[in-house]
Formats: structure tokens, sequence, C-alpha cells
């Protein structure tokens, strides 16, 4: 399936974009996925939808949102130092200029008639997951912290990017859920068929 | 490629990068006293439509006890026609990096194959029961 794939600021998006944006995620997260989140007539955002908040959009041939991912700054508030600290496993959540969170990540189309091949799917989740890395590698980050259902760290392996767990999975609404790393380095952006550039590499 | 001398560091502790930091001879002297393992209809589906022979699949969780340095491992898993239950492609994860005596990261690829191949020698299929239930067992040893 063609896709399209934009990113910018809250601040940069028209408020139609932005109405559209929190209906698919409604969409997905709430009535698909049934998550529990905030939601005001059919639209899901919260208090980290904010104008500094960077979004990935990707859109199908006929303009229409099937897939998102959002990213801020852990030198601000963010979703799992607020609401899930418990995740990083008795470790201090990351306040840094160079990590990044990803949330609200999804290459579902809502109201699909038929789930898309494996091949289809995975190839939407890589363009998709490619902008999440440029995005976020524009803005200086060296690393994602994101958390995630467990198959989810099975397509990361698959796909060869380097990503790994902070500690167990723990119980989320019923689900397994862990928090995760992903190191936007070499192995990341080969996987990702990301130009990689050595000066985003870091000292420690 | 990253290093911390083992010698700056206690026992087991996390690194910048959120890494764990051990020797496989240390890894292998590890209690994992939390020990789960369940199945996953979603896992079970994916593998088939790899072409994978499962019935049943699922996940395996171990971990060592001692926050905020707990070591995680964990993998899929599936049961095959047979009744023999196998690790599911795809192999192990964990927040292990392995290093060598000289504090030397071996990076991510060499990790993995050395924690599967110290997985193969780990009696984890007696483990699990044969249950239809979503948990298969769920167990928390006493540290040795």
């Amino acid at each position: 399936m063609k896709m399209t794939v934009l990113s910018g600021t809250k601040s940069q998006l028209s408020i139609h974009a932005e109405a559209e944006l929190a209906s698919y995620r409604y969409e997905i997260f709430v009535q698909t996925l049934q998550w529990q989140l905030p939601v005001e007539d059919g639209r899901e955002f919260d208090q980290f939808d904010r104008p500094d908040t960077h979004y990935i959009i990707a859109r199908d041939a006929l303009g229409l949102i099937c897939g998102c991912a959002r990213l801020l700054p852990t030198t601000r508030p963010y979703l799992l130092d607020e609401v899930f600290p418990g995740l990083m496993n008795g470790q201090p959540p990351p306040h840094d200029a160079t990590v990044w969170e990803l949330s609200r990540f999804s290459t579902k189309t809502p109201g699909a008639l038929e789930p898309p091949s494996r091949e289809d799917a995975r190839a939407r989740f890589c363009t998709l997951f490619a902008a999440v890395v440029e995005a976020a590698l524009a803005q200086g980050a060296t690393r994602l912290i994101t958390f995630t259902a467990m198959g989810v760290e099975r397509i990361l392996r698959a796909i060869g990017m380097h990503a790994h767990r902070v500690g167990p999975p723990q119980m989320i609404d019923g689900k397994p859920v862990l928090a995760m790393w992903i190191e936007l380095d070499q192995q990341t952006c080969k996987a990702l068929g990301v130009s990689w550039q050595p000066s985003h590499t870091t000292s420690h | 490629m990253s290093s911390i001398p083992l010698s700056q560091q206690a026992p087991l502790s996390r690194s910048f990068d959120g890494y764990i930091r051990t020797t496989f001879e240390d890894f292998s002297s590890l209690d994992f006293c939390q020990r789960r393992a369940w199945q996953d209809r979603e896992l079970c589906d994916e593998l088939i439509e790899d072409d994978v022979p499962a019935f049943q699949a699922g996940y395996c969780e171990w971990a060592t006890d001692k926050l905020p340095h707990q070591v995680s491992i964990g993998w899929g898993w599936f049961r095959w026609i047979d009744g023999r239950t196998l690790l599911a492609p795809g192999g192990m994860t964990s927040n292990l990096m392995l290093v060598d005596r000289g504090s030397y990261d071996l990076g991510p690829h060499k990790t993995h194959e050395l924690l599967q191949s110290w997985l193969t020698g780990e009696q984890w299929q007696r483990d699990m029961l044969i249950s239809s239930n979503t948990c298969l067992y769920s167990t928390h040893r006493s540290p040795n």
C-alpha cells in the first residue's frame, strides 16, 4: 500500500489535521485496542499533546490517516515518567535531551475489511518507524524510550533494530507490557534504511 | 564499542545505556528465581503464518530477584504436534550486555547467541506444565 509520512510539532499541524489525528487515535487505541484513555467527542488526546509534541502521521493513497506516532522530549513531562514509572524496574526514568519517548505508535487502518498481509504490515511498520527515527535524530536524540506489548519486542528484533528491554514485563490492563530502549545507532538505521551519520554518535 | 571496567562497578550495576553488563561466567551463575510462562494466541498465529508448525505458543520470562539491577530474559516458545516444546524463531531478549574478561562489550549479536547457547543447557521445558490455562506457571523461588 502506498503511504506518505509527514512529521511536525502540534503547533505545525492544521486544526483539521489535529482533529483527524485525534479521531484516528480514538478509533485505534480506544475502540480497537480498548486502552483506557481520556476521550472527548470521539477524539483521543491527553496532557502530553502539547504545542511542542512531535507527531509522525502516515496517510494512505486516499489521504486518510493510516498510522501515527508521538515523540516527547524526556526533559519535559512524558508518559512513562508521569504515568507508568514502575515500568522502569527501579531505575529513575530518563531526563536527558538526547532521549525521547515514543508513544501512540500504530500502523493499523481503521475499519479495514481485511488485515494487511504480513509483508505489507511489516513494510508499513518499517516505513513509519524509519520516519520516527529520522524525526528523533533531527531533534538530537540518540535513543528512544518506549513501552510496548511483548509482540512488538519480537518485531523489533526480527527487523534487526538495536532495542533492549529495561526489565521484566509488568501487567497493565491485564496484559504484559515492557519498557524498552531503542538505540538510534548504525544498527537501527541500517535495519530501517535510514541514512546513518556518525555525528549522531555521542560520547559518554 | 562501549566499555565500563568491571572493577569500577558493583556486581550487576546498570550502565549509562540501561544494559546490565556482566561476563558470561557471572551470568551463568545467576539465580533466576522468578519464572513465568503463558500462552499467547497472537504469537501462535504469527508463527503459523511463518510456516512454523505450532499448535500452542507463548512466552517464557525469567528474572533475578534484586531491584534495581534485576536481570530479565525472555523468549517465545511453541509446542509442536508431537508434544515437544521448542524455542520460537526470534530467540531471546534481555536487558544484558555480556562483556569479555577485559570488560569490553561482546555486542548485542554475540550476547544473543551466547544467551541462546546457555538456554539450551537449561531444562526450561521441564518447568512448563501441560495446561490449557492462560498462565502455564508462575513461580517465585527463594534465592539460593
